[in-house]
């Protein structure tokens, strides 16, 4: 009885320690900084995104600030800000996260909607965006999240 | 047939039954204990059961109490005749039918009864038993639930491991295990593109490629190691291939 009850105890808990993992995960997650640099080498001009993401919570409260410059081969140059209070929430699945923004304010900038730069703002940073986001340990420690053998964004400070 | 007894506690135990015994049947039984084989007389028995106590006893309170005494051996499923009185002369207690448990040092008569004495072990009490229980539940659940987070967290997080490519310019280059070798393009466009961004040497020192499809190059640029807990880095994203 008392060994059927300790094998019993046992799968439950490794079960429990499966499935929490997770959200463990992202509760000490705490806050993070991170910044990106996005090239946009077109056939006629070159986009640079700088953006940096702040991110508090974990994984479910950002603000995105980004600085967008488009230069045409013809030389000329416009630039834009861009900033966005998102919020997203996500749910863990088997090898990753399933992230959803279902929030996105804009604080100033274009919308994404917008025809001449809306395709250039971060995609998590519109209502609505969806994807499978993976991690990726780094040597040191510290994470990177992207899509599938693609790491893209790295949270690679506190702030 | 032997029997435990706990002089702290005053418990006679013969591995199934337990007795708590009275103070006074306690101190009878501890002194025989301790003149076990040895014929004491009635004088003595009074004199450090009681007198020593600065208590006044009869004849028939002494009585008594033997009568006790022989009373819970039975009970024990020891034999009256463990305890004997001799005449007039005094008392008997035969030795290696009761063994102590600690307090009063008498010496096992003999090994075999010092190894039946190790059998007879008194039952754990029902709360004891569960606390145990308990405990092993606890430890054993505890282990459980870190193995599986453990293998969770291997399936869950990829580990990126990097291989020095070239170092040239004072930059030096790695590409992740799943970047191919052949990649040198892919080397020269990441630093085309990072001296066209004005990306300052001493910011973008080490440059990990962690992914390349086609025009798509992903990369994690640094000012020092990334393994170092104190390295700044950010990621680096082309998209097209259209100017280099």
């Amino acid at each position: 009885m008392k060994p059927l009850l300790l094998v019993i105890v046992s799968a439950l808990m490794f079960g429990a320690g499966w499935g929490i993992f997770p959200h463990v995960l992202v509760m000490n997650a705490g806050d993070c900084k991170s910044e990106t640099t996005l090239i946009y080498d077109e056939p006629t001009r070159v986009v640079v995104s700088h953006a940096h993401w702040f991110s508090q919570y974990g994984v479910q409260e950002h603000f995105y600030l980004a600085h967008l410059k488009i230069l045409s081969d013809s030389g000329q140059a416009e630039t834009v800000l861009v900033n966005r209070n998102v919020g997203t929430r996500y749910a863990a699945t088997d090898s990753g996260f399933d992230v959803v923004t279902n929030r996105a304010f804009r604080v100033a900038g274009p919308e994404t909607s917008d025809p001449y730069w809306g395709r250039y703002i971060d995609p998590l940073a519109e209502k609505g965006f969806h994807a499978q986001i993976y991690l990726f340990r780094v040597p040191g420690g510290r994470l990177m999240t992207g899509y599938r053998n693609f790491p893209i964004a790295g949270c690679m400070a506190s702030h | 047939m032997t029997a435990l007894f706990c002089p702290e506690s005053g418990m006679l135990s013969n591995g199934t039954l337990q007795i708590m015994l009275t103070d006074q049947i306690k101190r009878g039984l501890i002194f025989f204990c301790q003149n076990e084989g040895v014929l004491v007389t009635r004088q003595e028995f009074t004199r450090v059961c009681w007198e020593s106590r600065g208590l006044v006893v009869t004849d028939a309170t002494v009585r008594q109490t033997v009568y006790r005494l022989r009373r819970l051996f039975r009970e024990v499923a020891l034999q009256e005749n463990v305890l004997e009185t001799r005449g007039k002369t005094g008392y008997f207690l035969a030795p290696g039918h009761i063994c102590l448990q600690a307090a009063v040092s008498v010496q096992p008569q003999s090994t075999a009864l010092a190894e039946e004495c190790d059998r007879i072990t008194p039952p754990e009490t029902p709360r004891w038993a569960l606390w145990r229980l308990l405990a092993v539940c606890v430890l054993c659940g505890v282990i459980a639930a870190v193995a599986g987070a453990c293998l969770r967290s291997r399936d869950f997080i990829t580990p990126l491991k990097y291989r020095h490519a070239v170092t040239q310019h004072d930059r030096h280059f790695y590409l992740a295990s799943t970047v191919p070798d052949n990649a040198p393009d892919v080397l020269a466009r990441v630093e085309r593109w990072l001296t066209w961004d004005d990306v300052r040497l001493s910011d973008s020192r080490y440059v990990y490629i962690n992914g390349v499809l086609e025009s798509y190059v992903s990369a994690l640029v640094c000012d020092s190691p990334v393994a170092l807990a104190s390295s700044r880095c950010h990621t680096l994203t082309i998209l097209g291939d259209n100017h280099w």
